[in-house]
């Protein structure tokens, strides 16, 4: 028998949920780990990431019932991911930080040591990198708060979930050139945050020709 | 093609989803528009930036266990909400309680003449 789709396990949950949770099982299976690499990217500790990817898997077991599929079942959970995500950046920025014996000279809650881009995906990274790259990712957080919210959820949907513009713009509702051009804008006002915020770590020098109005687009 | 133009294909010219002809008229174009160039190129910066962290981030698994905290969780929120329904029906009847004994207390006393009268009349 050949593999349910998404979508035939959505029309499953429909009718299935809450009596039985078997259809959305699967979706969670098939979708958790991608959700957690990629809110992973930009928390960079597990416990949260964790956290915040239940988040997420919370709000399609409560949304499954008014999805309308006019998306793709995968571009409508990403434009979840994305929102979850900035909404926990937020809270992220107010817990309080805690300085752990061995942890990062600057005391930055990179989670070091269950980080799987330190020991598996750059294994010659030393400690001063392993440090540039925490900074530079908190630093990151801190430009996407700075954006526009739209904005910033454009931003993680495209360049960090890699969603294709023609799936955001069905996620969206929006016409394509439409969202294109926001997704154009949304980098133009990154980039200006990012030489604002960090530009210790790259040197960017573009100026950007569009006025403050049209960036808040 | 002029400035307006050659800015709708920018965000295609930055992810490479444009096809060859038009990627090459669109370059040509580039020379003639210097605010084109500059946002092409910060464009592209960012979309590398990204690119970075996600080459950095191999396919990550779900600390063990996920599924069954997950289900859980949900679970959890589903007590909870049967429970708050259970405690709200349970004080909609006490107040329905309370308002037909405080309506039994302030309802004027019956007047026995009045139900003489009642009584008469029929």
């Amino acid at each position: 028998m050949a593999a349910l789709t998404d979508e035939d396990l959505v029309a499953r949950c429909k009718s299935e949920l809450p009596r039985n949770t078997r259809s959305y099982e699967i979706l969670v299976q098939r979708h958790m780990n991608r959700v957690y690499s990629q809110i992973y990217q930009l928390v960079s500790n597990k416990e949260e990431a964790e956290d915040i990817t239940q988040e997420v898997f919370v709000k399609v077991y409560h949304g499954l019932h008014k999805f309308e599929q006019q998306a793709s079942f995968s571009s409508w959970l990403y434009r979840i991911t994305a929102n979850t995500t900035i909404d926990a950046l937020d809270k992220i920025k107010r817990r309080p930080k805690t300085i752990r014996p061995g942890n990062n000279r600057n005391g930055s809650e990179h989670d070091e040591d269950n980080d799987p881009l330190a020991s598996q995906a750059t294994p010659i990274a030393g400690p001063e990198e392993s440090v540039m790259r925490a900074e530079l990712r908190e630093c990151i957080r801190n430009v996407l708060q700075k954006l526009d919210r739209d904005q910033a959820r454009l931003l993680v949907m495209r360049d960090l979930n890699d969603v294709s513009y023609d799936e955001i713009a069905k996620a969206l509702q929006a016409s394509l050139s439409a969202v294109k051009m926001r997704i154009h804008r949304a980098r133009l006002a990154f980039q200006e945050a990012f030489n604002q915020l960090c530009g210790r770590y790259l040197n960017f020098t573009v100026p950007s020709r569009l006025s403050p109005k049209e960036k808040a687009r | 093609m002029n400035c307006e133009e050659l800015t709708q294909l920018l965000p295609d010219l930055v992810d490479g989803t444009l096809p060859d002809d038009l990627r090459a008229e669109a370059e040509a174009a580039l020379s003639q528009c210097p605010d084109c160039q500059r946002e092409l190129e910060a464009a592209r910066q960012i979309r590398t930036l990204f690119a970075a962290l996600q080459a950095e981030n191999v396919q990550l698994h779900v600390p063990a266990g996920f599924e069954v905290r997950l289900l859980a969780r949900i679970h959890r929120q589903h007590s909870g909400l049967e429970l708050l329904d259970l405690s709200s029906k349970t004080f909609a009847m006490w107040v329905i309680e309370l308002i037909n004994l405080i309506g039994g207390l302030v309802a004027p006393p019956s007047v026995p003449g009045a139900t003489r009268s009642q009584a008469t009349g029929a």
